[in-house]
């Protein structure tokens, strides 16, 4: 059987292999990954306070972001901290300074706190606007460990491997299908044109008609739309 | 009345009707190619996305400008893209065939009819090279991934455009000559596996109106006594705009889904056949509508800003573009960013694809004794690049969907408190996200490596091609090219990301 794509049965290993892969992504869904919304608008005196966490084990980071209440003009810059404890309180509590970073459209600072297992952390965002008083907004996180493993990535890469097997023996199966018959074709044909570099250039624009569109129409014609010949 | 070469349509079943020659046909499939093959389903495809990006201008500049709780900022940059690389790779160009910009157009052309034909001069694709390039540079320089206001400013600035030319221009030059998605998608459309292309070229041959391409005239328009020529009746439903002719149509390129080709076959002989993704890229000759690809400086300069673009585009996501830009700043003593980002993109789009395609040019031109030029070698083999060039775009974009799939949710409930005042749909779920990074990182390592298989496997053809005798002398440079490529978009992958790489869609 020539492998190709209009093969029913090869269509339908694809969507298999497709169904199989996406199962297994759901079981793997767990909490981790890009940052993620810890507190959304959250109000304190002077400032709406949005944080985005993204809590690995090793360096953690955390984005604070800090508009004004009503959004209309931009906010005084405050100063931010970001302190992390372990809830079982194994550690003591540990403060790190949020750099604010260089965005265009809004103000936005990042901490880097430290987290050195995976369980459940306290972390306290202080906001401290200039001459205020600093204001704390606690949240609990998981931290989680980073990347990837050896298995995660056999796991997910397998049908990419699937895939391209498929995929590349298809394209070369068809490619030799269509030399053999380009060589059928010039046998028929005068031998005198049986020369080298005749055969490079008969063969790749045969190929072209014949793998391209199924089509073997000859010749332009006039179309006054097209405002002269369509080729 | 006598009305010169009409040919009546086929009615479905008809026996020269075809559809049974193997060939997986998605108009064939019940249900879906009933609704792709009734002449409104274009637009009513459209409609839904254009009132989705009415919503998002109107959010874009009335709604938060912090840009991830934006509609406009988040569908654009994060679920917009995405979706548009993964239907590219699981279907083919749906993208354009449901683009809402063509919908005001649609509307003005039944009032005023386009008068100028697309200046001759400009039919090529600088323009839209033009347009890409400075898609690219103002995506960086105003930080669009980040702006809600810009991204809208961007929609309605791509509303006017379409709108001002093809109300215009005839045909659809936006598209064909103009439209910097649209060239994306014409070029990653060659890794599609379905195409719009003739089910048997046999009826082809006997066809002698050629609808597909001059359009289905109205024979019945009233005329008087005289004998009259087909050409000059009414047009009731237009051919191609983009001047593919079916039967020598090949592959995806400049092929917009739009589907008129096959509502004015007048043999229902045109349908959406399965085919080997990227086999096209390996052909060569004449292209309808598009000419010779050989010869072809347009496509080729398209095809390195499309591949060197998607480099560029994943780097300037990660955080050590920031300290590159500083250093620069540091040695040159500029202040402002643009010429800083001028230079990146300089290097990035020009002197590093003219370094690269130079070389493997000039190696095989020396090795295998060619008489062809070295544009003329790289005409021919950069669109083996093409492969990775779309496997790098969907590992990025692909990123940004996988991982912030989810976020439209608590967005569109945001949206809808701050609109009316209530919890309509609910809370804010702003825990929502998407895939794991532990899952998508392999995904993405997937698509490289896809791209990469293809990018060889194309590559070799055309360099079987190029020398039948001695394959691995024309192959061999390119190929070094190609993992080149490869080996910097998986060292990108490895970096540290910037903050909006990460949950801004960057
Ligand atoms: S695809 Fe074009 S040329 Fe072929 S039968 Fe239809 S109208 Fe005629
Ligand atoms: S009319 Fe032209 S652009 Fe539209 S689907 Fe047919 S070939 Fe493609």
């Amino acid at each position: 059987m020539r492998l190709s794509w209009h093969t029913p049965d090869c269509l339908r290993h694809l969507i298999g292999m497709a169904a199989l892969w996406l199962t297994m992504c759901s079981v793997a869904f767990a909490h981790e990954g890009p940052p993620f919304p810890v507190l959304m608008d959250e109000p304190i005196p002077g400032y709406r306070v949005s944080v985005w966490a993204d809590p690995d084990i090793g360096t953690g980071k955390f984005y604070v972001v800090t508009e004004s209440p009503n959004s209309a003009n931009s906010p005084p810059e405050p100063q931010v901290e970001v302190w992390v404890e372990p809830v079982s309180k194994r550690l003591p509590k540990v403060t790190y300074v949020a750099h604010r970073e260089d965005v265009r459209n809004w103000m936005q600072f990042l901490a880097e706190p430290e987290f050195d297992a995976q369980e459940l952390w306290n972390v306290g965002i202080v906001v401290t606007a200039p001459e205020g008083t600093p204001h704390e907004l606690q949240v609990e996180v998981e931290a989680t460990p980073p990347g990837m493993g050896p298995w995660d990535l056999a796991i997910y890469l397998f049908p990419f491997l699937m895939f391209g097997g498929l995929w590349g023996v298809g394209l070369i199966r068809s490619w030799h299908a269509n030399d053999r018959s380009n060589r059928k074709d010039l046998a028929a044909k005068d031998d005198s044109q049986n020369n080298d570099e005749k055969l490079e250039v008969e063969s790749s624009s045969s190929i072209n008609r014949r793998v391209q569109s199924g089509g073997t129409h000859s010749g332009s014609f006039s179309s006054p739309a097209f405002g002269g010949r369509v080729t | 009345m006598t009305v010169l070469d009409v040919e009546r349509p086929l009615e479905r079943g008809d026996p020269q009707s075809p559809g049974a020659n193997g060939q997986f046909d998605l108009l064939e499939v019940p249900l879906l190619g009933g609704f792709l093959r009734w002449r409104w389903s274009r637009t009513f495809l459209q409609l839904p996305v254009l009132l989705l990006s009415l919503l998002m201008i109107a959010h874009a500049f009335f709604g938060p400008q912090l840009a991830p709780k934006n509609l406009a900022a988040l569908l654009t940059w994060v679920h917009f893209r995405g979706l548009v690389v993964l239907v590219l790779l699981v279907g083919g160009n749906f993208f354009c065939m449901a683009c809402p910009f063509m919908l005001p157009r649609e509307l003005a052309r039944r009032f005023v009819k386009p008068s100028w034909r697309w200046p001759r001069i400009l039919r090529n694709k600088w323009p839209s090279i033009i347009c890409l390039v400075g898609v690219l540079f103002a995506y960086e320089l105003f930080d669009l991934w980040g702006s809600p206001w810009w991204t809208g400013a961007l929609i309605v600035g791509y509303f006017a455009a379409a709108f001002a030319i093809d109300t215009a221009f005839e045909r659809a030059s936006f598209c064909k000559y103009v439209c910097p998605v649209g060239q994306f998608n014409f070029l990653s459309a060659t890794m599609s596996p379905l195409e719009v292309k003739v089910r048997q070229p046999d009826v082809c041959h006997e066809c002698t109106t050629k609808d597909c391409i001059r359009g289905r005239h109205d024979v019945n328009a009233p005329c008087g006594d005289q004998t009259i020529i087909l050409s000059e009746l009414p047009i009731i439903q237009r051919g191609c705009e983009l001047a593919l002719f079916q039967p020598r149509k090949v592959g995806n390129l400049d092929c917009t889904f739009c589907l008129d080709c096959v509502y004015a076959c007048p043999h229902d002989n045109i349908g959406i056949i399965a085919r080997l993704p990227g086999e096209e890229l390996a052909g060569t000759g004449t292209r309808s509508g598009i000419g010779n690809l050989d010869k072809n400086a347009g496509w080729t300069v398209l095809t390195a800003v499309f591949v060197f673009g998607a480099l560029l585009n994943a780097f300037a996501m990660t955080s050590p573009v920031y300290v590159l830009e500083q250093e620069i700043s540091r040695w040159t003593g500029l202040r402002v960013e643009w010429p800083i980002l001028g230079m990146l993109f300089m290097f990035g789009l020009i002197i590093e694809p003219a370094i690269l395609l130079g070389t493997a040019a000039a190696v095989t031109q020396y090795w295998t004794h060619s008489k062809v030029t070295m544009w003329g070698i790289i005409n021919r083999f950069a669109r083996s690049l093409i492969p990775l060039g779309f496997g790098i775009w969907l590992a990025h974009y692909g990123f940004h969907f996988f991982t912030g799939a989810l976020t439209i949710i608590p967005v569109t409930q945001n949206a809808c408190r701050m609109a009316f005042g209530l919890d309509l749909l609910g809370k804010p779920m702003w825990q929502m996200g998407g895939l794991p990074e532990s899952v998508v990182y392999p995904m993405e390592l997937g698509f490289l490596g896809l791209g990469l298989l293809g990018s060889l496997l194309v590559c070799w053809r055309i360099a079987s091609q190029f020398n039948s005798q001695a394959p691995t002398k024309a192959f061999f440079p390119w190929s070094v090219v190609i993992i080149t490529l490869f080996v910097s978009a998986c060292w990108i992958l490895t970096q540290p990301m910037d903050m909006r790489g990460t949950f801004l869609g960057g």
